[in-house]
């Protein structure tokens, strides 16, 4: 698409468009770091009570620690 | 070009070569490495974890030799630079001072214990008071007025540190050069002057960072979970081979019952521990009984094949009874599985040797199961049993006396067979009621102790061949066993004078097991591949992990093979490939064949080998826990032991805190300024090298 061929009104739209999707990202982003956040957290101070639950949900086990 | 980038290359190298020189020998001028350290390592039940540890990039502490128990504030409380790495002698490695500072662990970064060259006077036993007392026969249903030792406390000496778990690193290091440096930088160092110390300071850094954490279950559990990332395991089962033979061919190739089969187990327990890793000199708690029941197979070998009893006699040696009876609950679990040659009904008795080298008088006390003998024929057969014992000490400087009735058995094997099913049997013991051992599981419990020593002026042949007085005591210990075991076996009692234990053998194995195993009767009977195992020291006769080893194990079992087998004229190849001849394909079922070492004759230096065929035979020696995956059971021993990174230790001196911050802000000083001279410099570059080139430009 050749923006400069484009009329005014079309690229208005356009340029609204592109701003509720940047919008949209924001609220997805701060949705997953607030999930996320709230999971490790969770999982790290409960990994150790789990037990083998706790152990089968990781990748790396840590050393020498419960 | 080449010759100049040859030039470049060799400067490059010569550039390294001389920055790795000068940063080893900061590093030297840094720290001093202590090169005798013996750690306290991290073990796991089905319950607990026990043992020690530091941080994973190590402790660092401040060094502080506690002189008096009352100075223990100093590191508690008043003293200004914690944490301290505590430096204490043994008087003071006591379970009070110890669980001081365990509570007080976020001022304590680790101990180390001198160990002293002799033992000291007073009685030290890291043990619990009751040993083994969940996995034995004593349980509250089997009856509870004997169950958690209620009746007998057997170790009462026993102070449980070696069940502690202690959340700092604990190193013993010997009353040698290095522990001098250490306790000289303290005193130059670190000792206060009114109360108040002057830096630098004399600090030591401990690293035994342990993998395993929790419980056994926790550690199995991470070793199954293998992922690429980490394909290390984290613990690893104690376990390792039990030895046996029998005065009669089995055969090993068909397991399970064996019919018209009768024997007499004889058992002695192969293993100790002490609260520090790589040392555990089991003098009194192990030797003192294998060696007496050794001493006794070879009593009997001459008479067994010449006059065979109706009965085989079981000779087993048990690994791994410290941790809860590994060898001897594997054994009887394969018997129950038809794992094992013989099954238990094939047994008709048990004679355990247990601690047997302290005799103070002549007493040598038979202890027995009181609730099996309840029942009337077995009640009968004990003491048949026990009254051969008394007729075999005739002319012995041994008197076998029983103690009270009512007295449950100390800890041993035959135990774990009487879970199984109520046996006849009788367990020998120095003691009437609490162990005579005052050092009990400790590394106190060697040589020294038993009193295993030697004239100074002997070269170390003369002394293998000096017959100590424990060497004649235990020598008629293993004379009273060896006639009993036959009696048992239904041997006749007028062959008794001839059954005499060797005095000479005796002595010789208390030397190499407690003094050295790499002397010249040793070498003789062991494989060539085996020979570098010997050491110039005493056996370490703890258990170790499952991959490898304990160091008494195959000395045992060759020594045993030697003892009771015989030599036999075949070839090394047929020998090594377990055949009488080229034909044979029976014998391998029956027998054992050794090619060992032997010696060099007189005129040369090549030893010449020879064939050993003896009845000799291993089984496993590990916990049915591991075999059926039940990591929290109560029925058999669950102790693994973790891995661990390189345990080190070493000393230097640290600045105070303001002066480490000091040269901190300074470095950052200069990085900032010579970063804001670049800039200005480039920034002015024009002004400032133009004019230089100028005039040269004017030329043209």
């Amino acid at each position: 698409m050749n923006l400069e061929r484009l009329p005014n009104e079309e690229k208005l739209t356009l340029c609204r468009k592109y701003y509720l999707d940047v919008k949209r990202s924001a609220l997805g982003l701060s949705l997953w770091v607030a999930v996320l956040t709230t999971w490790i957290t969770i999982y790290q101070h409960f990994r150790a009570e789990w037990g083998a639950v706790g152990d089968y949900l990781s990748f790396t086990i840590p050393l020498g620690i419960p | 070009m080449d010759f100049t980038s040859h030039k470049w290359i060799s400067n490059l190298l010569f550039c390294w070569f001389f920055i790795g020189v000068s940063c080893n020998s900061v590093e030297k001028k840094i720290y001093v490495k202590l090169n005798y350290t013996i750690p306290c390592v991290r073990l796991l039940n089905a319950t607990h974890q026990i043992g020690c540890q530091s941080s994973n990039a190590g402790n660092v502490g401040v060094l502080h030799v506690l002189q008096t128990e009352e100075n223990l504030d100093w590191v508690l409380r008043s003293g200004p630079n914690p944490p301290y790495m505590v430096i204490i002698d043994t008087p003071l490695f006591t379970r009070s001072v110890m669980m001081q500072l365990k509570n007080g662990s976020s001022r304590v970064a680790g101990v180390a214990v001198v160990a002293p060259n002799t033992n000291p006077e007073k009685s030290f036993s890291p043990h619990t008071t009751c040993p083994n007392q969940n996995t034995g026969l004593y349980t509250e249903t089997y009856d509870p007025s004997l169950a958690n030792c209620n009746t007998t406390v057997w170790n009462p000496l026993g102070n449980g540190l070696s069940y502690e778990e202690f959340g700092f690193p604990i190193f013993s290091l010997k009353d040698d050069n290095d522990t001098r440096v250490m306790k000289q930088c303290y005193f130059d160092h670190n000792q206060a002057v009114n109360g108040s110390t002057q830096y630098p300071l004399c600090a030591m850094e401990l690293f035994s960072h342990m993998y395993a954490v929790t419980d056994t279950a926790t550690c199995m559990r991470r070793n199954a979970l293998n992922f690429e990332a980490e394909p290390d395991k984290v613990c690893d089962p104690l376990g390792d081979l039990n030895i046996w033979s029998s005065t009669r061919p089995i055969n090993n190739t068909e397991k399970g019952h064996k019919k018209w089969e009768s024997v007499v187990i004889a058992a002695a327990r192969l293993d100790s521990r002490s609260f520090f890793y790589d040392i555990a000199p089991g003098g009194q708690s192990a030797a003192s009984g294998f060696v007496a029941l050794l001493a006794a197979a070879h009593a009997l070998r001459n008479i067994t094949q010449e006059t065979p009893p109706n009965r085989t006699i079981l000779y087993t040696f048990f690994q791994g009874e410290t941790f809860d009876y590994i060898g001897s609950s594997r054994m009887v679990y394969d018997m129950e599985q038809n794992q094992f040659p013989l099954d238990l009904d094939n047994v008709h008795s048990v004679v355990e040797v247990g601690q047997v080298g302290l005799r103070a008088d002549s007493d040598l006390w038979l202890h027995t199961d009181p609730v099996s003998r309840k029942n009337d024929s077995i009640n009968t057969e004990v003491q048949a049993l026990i009254e051969k014992l008394r007729l075999a000490a005739t002319n012995l400087s041994v008197t076998p006396v029983s103690p009270s009735f009512s007295q449950p058995l100390p800890p041993s094997s035959f135990q774990r067979f009487l879970r199984a099913r109520p046996f006849p049997g009788v367990v020998l013991e120095d003691h009437q009621s609490q162990f005579s051992n005052r050092f009990y599981q400790s590394m106190y419990d060697n040589n020294e102790y038993l009193n295993v020593s030697y004239p100074t002026d002997l070269t170390p042949d003369q002394q293998l061949e000096f017959v100590t007085d424990t060497a004649k005591a235990l020598t008629d210990v293993a004379t009273l066993v060896a006639r009993a075991l036959y009696m048992q076996a239904g041997g006749a009692e007028d062959q008794l004078v001839d059954i005499k234990a060797d005095p000479q053998i005796v002595t010789r194995m208390l030397y190499s097991f407690l003094v050295r195993s790499n002397n010249s009767w040793f070498q003789q009977f062991v494989p060539a591949e085996h020979a570098s195992h010997l050491k110039d020291r005493p056996m370490n006769m703890y258990i170790g992990p499952i991959q490898q080893f304990s160091e008494p194990t195959l000395p045992v079992k060759y020594l045993l093979a030697y003892l009771t087998g015989s030599v036999v004229n075949v070839t090394q190849e047929n020998c090594q490939n377990q055949r009488q001849d080229e034909d044979d394909k029976r014998n391998k079922h029956f027998y054992n064949y050794f090619w060992v070492q032997g010696t060099a004759p007189p005129n040369s230096t090549e030893r010449v080998g020879f064939c050993v065929r003896s009845t000799v035979r291993h089984s496993k020696a590990v916990s049915p826990a591991f075999e059926l995956e039940q990591y929290t059971t109560a029925d058999y021993s669950t102790w693994t032991e973790s891995r661990w990174k390189p345990i080190t230790g070493r000393i230097f001196l640290v600045a105070s805190h303001e002066l480490e911050m000091l040269t901190l802000a300074v470095g950052i000083g200069v990085l900032l300024t010579s970063l804001f001279l670049t800039y200005a410099i480039s920034a002015k570059a024009d002004i400032l090298f133009n004019s230089v080139r100028e005039p040269t430009n004017a030329t043209y």
